[in-house]
């Protein structure tokens, strides 16, 4: 395993929380189904840091462990051995500050509740009262560039549509950590870089810190900080390569940068090297 | 397409269709005189009772007891089934009993009913609450089961927990079952109500079909009338209830775009 970090520009101060990386992995394995006939290793050794702000991409052959990956991490699978901290805590269950953006977004989104409604829920969770509730739910679409469709329900909405009401969902409560699953894997080429840049510009606006997975190289070079590569399962980290492309990053500047092309063909060679 | 007023014209021609043929069997005495009454003598019996008040007071002691029963059992299997349905161990240790259960008749506890409560509105109750728990229990604890796995991680991560997690993913999630389970068992609850009557003796329009054949021949369609009133409680409440789940069901795959446009 080797590890370039040199030259990471986080051009924002982590914020007032405390000191450490919001994140810290050291020596996580999963072991589905362990003891039995069935037993399988998705992850063998995976260790990294997050600090706050940064965007984090997680690349890697498909199966190569990637959902179960941030299962363990957002606290929604128990981890075989190692560590996950979050904000320097272990995690229990899923820690209240942290955000999931699942692969099946549609089915995430509750089609028995209305847009509005389900923004809602983890506002009413929290106990935020009605009058604030209404106006975040208001002030996320607008962030994700949706406008009056608050009365209506996911299930009448496109693709693309029912992706940002997932991320405005989960930036609602306003959490310290996003994970996102494959967000913008089923969606076309126009809408999927349009949410890109929506989750670059969500992210400078409320100053979240993203973990993001895909196996989409050119999507993980165009928005991540850094981006870990993972080896097929059971899977281990390749590398970590820094990305030092300018910031803010456009569609069109940055995708022609040599820099990205050199920073793409260096990740498509390790990933596809088995 | 088969436009709306045509197919409403096609449901009243095959309902009239039916009738003629019932006419023209009984009276060409295709139909035993003796235990089938003409439709038209039946319609005017039924067209009388109408206007009577025993009638009504038929209908609404045959209603109560549904009604109630309905509110009994439907509320237990919701409990029952919702704590069975959450426990696994609890699940796997009770399914067995419940499956067996399940395929006893509720009309073989009609004799024990009538033992305990006599012929009242408690036997009444008895049989309907009973008759509809197990099925129901065993499609809520189904429902309750059927939660998706994307929106169970969900609720954890958005941390929707205990009543408000029952309230905002469990009750949705089990609805569809729900509502089927509680159509079927409106209908049967009403036909076990009817039994109750008619056999058991408690008072309303199974007694009074009761009444009427054991006064004889002459009250043949009388007892019919009745009959067809049992009939059409059947289909009223059946609607109801079908009304019901198309209102509160409408976010699921089977109702959508039924009554309201699809968006985009
Ligand atoms: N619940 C489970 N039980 C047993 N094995 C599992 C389970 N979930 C995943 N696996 C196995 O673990 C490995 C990693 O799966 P995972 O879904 O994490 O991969 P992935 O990188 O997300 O794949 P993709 O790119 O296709 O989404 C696979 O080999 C898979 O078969
Ligand atoms: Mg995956």
């Amino acid at each position: 395993m080797t590890t370039s970090r040199g030259g990471v520009a986080t051009d924002r101060e982590p914020t007032a929380r405390g000191s450490g990386p919001v994140l810290s992995v050291e020596s996580l394995r999963k072991v589905y189904n362990a003891g039995r006939a069935d037993e399988r290793e998705a992850i063998a050794d995976v260790s990294f840091e997050v600090e706050a702000g940064e965007f984090v991409c997680i690349v890697g052959p498909s199966g190569a462990g990637k959902t179960t990956l941030l299962r363990c991490l957002s606290g929604l699978l128990p981890l075989t051995s190692g560590t996950a901290l979050f904000e320097g805590a272990a995690m229990q269950r899923v820690p209240e500050q942290v955000g999931v953006v699942f692969q099946d977004y549609s089915r995430s989104l509750f089609p028995w509740l209305s847009i509005s409604r389900n923004i809602a829920v983890p506002l009413k969770v929290r106990k935020v009262d009605r009058q604030a509730r209404e106006r975040r739910v208001r002030e996320v679409l607008t962030a994700v560039g949706l406008g009056d469709v608050g009365k209506r329900y996911p299930w009448q909405l496109s693709g693309g549509m029912q992706q940002r009401v997932a991320i405005a969902r989960a930036l609602a409560y306003q959490p310290d950590l996003l994970f996102m699953d494959e967000p913008f894997a089923s969606v076309d080429a126009q809408t999927r870089f349009d949410l890109e840049d929506l989750i670059l510009r969500v992210r400078d606006e409320y100053g979240v810190t993203i973990v993001l997975v895909t196996h989409d190289i050119d999507e993980a070079v165009y928005l991540a900080d850094r981006v870990i590569v993972l080896s097929p399962a059971p899977s281990q980290v390749k590398e970590i390569v820094a990305v030092d492309l300018a910031k803010p990053r456009s569609q069109a500047v940055t995708r022609s940068d040599e820099r990205f092309t050199a920073l793409r063909q260096h990740l498509l060679e390790l990933v596809t090297a088995s | 397409m088969v436009s709306g007023s045509l197919r409403i014209a096609a449901r009243v021609g095959v309902f009239v269709l039916a009738l003629a043929l019932w006419q023209v069997l009984s009276a060409t005495g295709v139909l035993s005189k003796d235990s089938f009454p003409t439709m038209t003598s039946t319609v005017s019996a039924l067209g009388h009772q109408l206007g009577t008040r025993e009638l009504w007071a038929a209908v609404g002691q045959t209603l109560q007891g549904w009604a109630l029963g309905m509110l009994i059992g439907g509320g237990l299997a919701i409990v029952v089934g919702s704590l069975l349905g959450y426990s696994r161990f609890a699940y796997r240790s009770v399914i067995p009993v419940i499956e067996v259960l399940k395929t006893v008749p509720a009309i073989a506890i009609l004799p024990l009913a009538i033992i305990i409560f006599g012929a009242t509105m408690q036997m009444k109750l008895f049989l309907v609450s009973f008759g509809i728990f197990w099925p129901l229990t065993i499609q809520v604890i189904y429902g309750v089961r059927a939660v998706d796995p994307v929106v169970r991680d969900t609720a954890q991560v958005l941390q929707v927990r205990g009543l408000r997690r029952f309230g905002v993913v469990t009750l949705p999630s089990a609805a569809p079952f729900l509502a089927t389970g509680l159509r079927v068992a409106a209908a049967t609850g009403l036909i076990l109500a009817v039994i109750a009557e008619l056999i058991g003796g408690a008072a309303g329009l199974g007694l009074g079909v009761l009444t009427a054949e054991n006064a004889g021949p002459s009250e043949l369609p009388d007892m019919y009338a009745l009959i067809l009133v049992t009939g059409l409680l059947g289909v009223v409440v059946t609607g109801a209830f079908m009304a019901a789940e198309r209102r509160l069901l409408h976010w699921h795959e089977s109702q959508r775009n039924r009554s309201s446009a699809r968006a985009s």
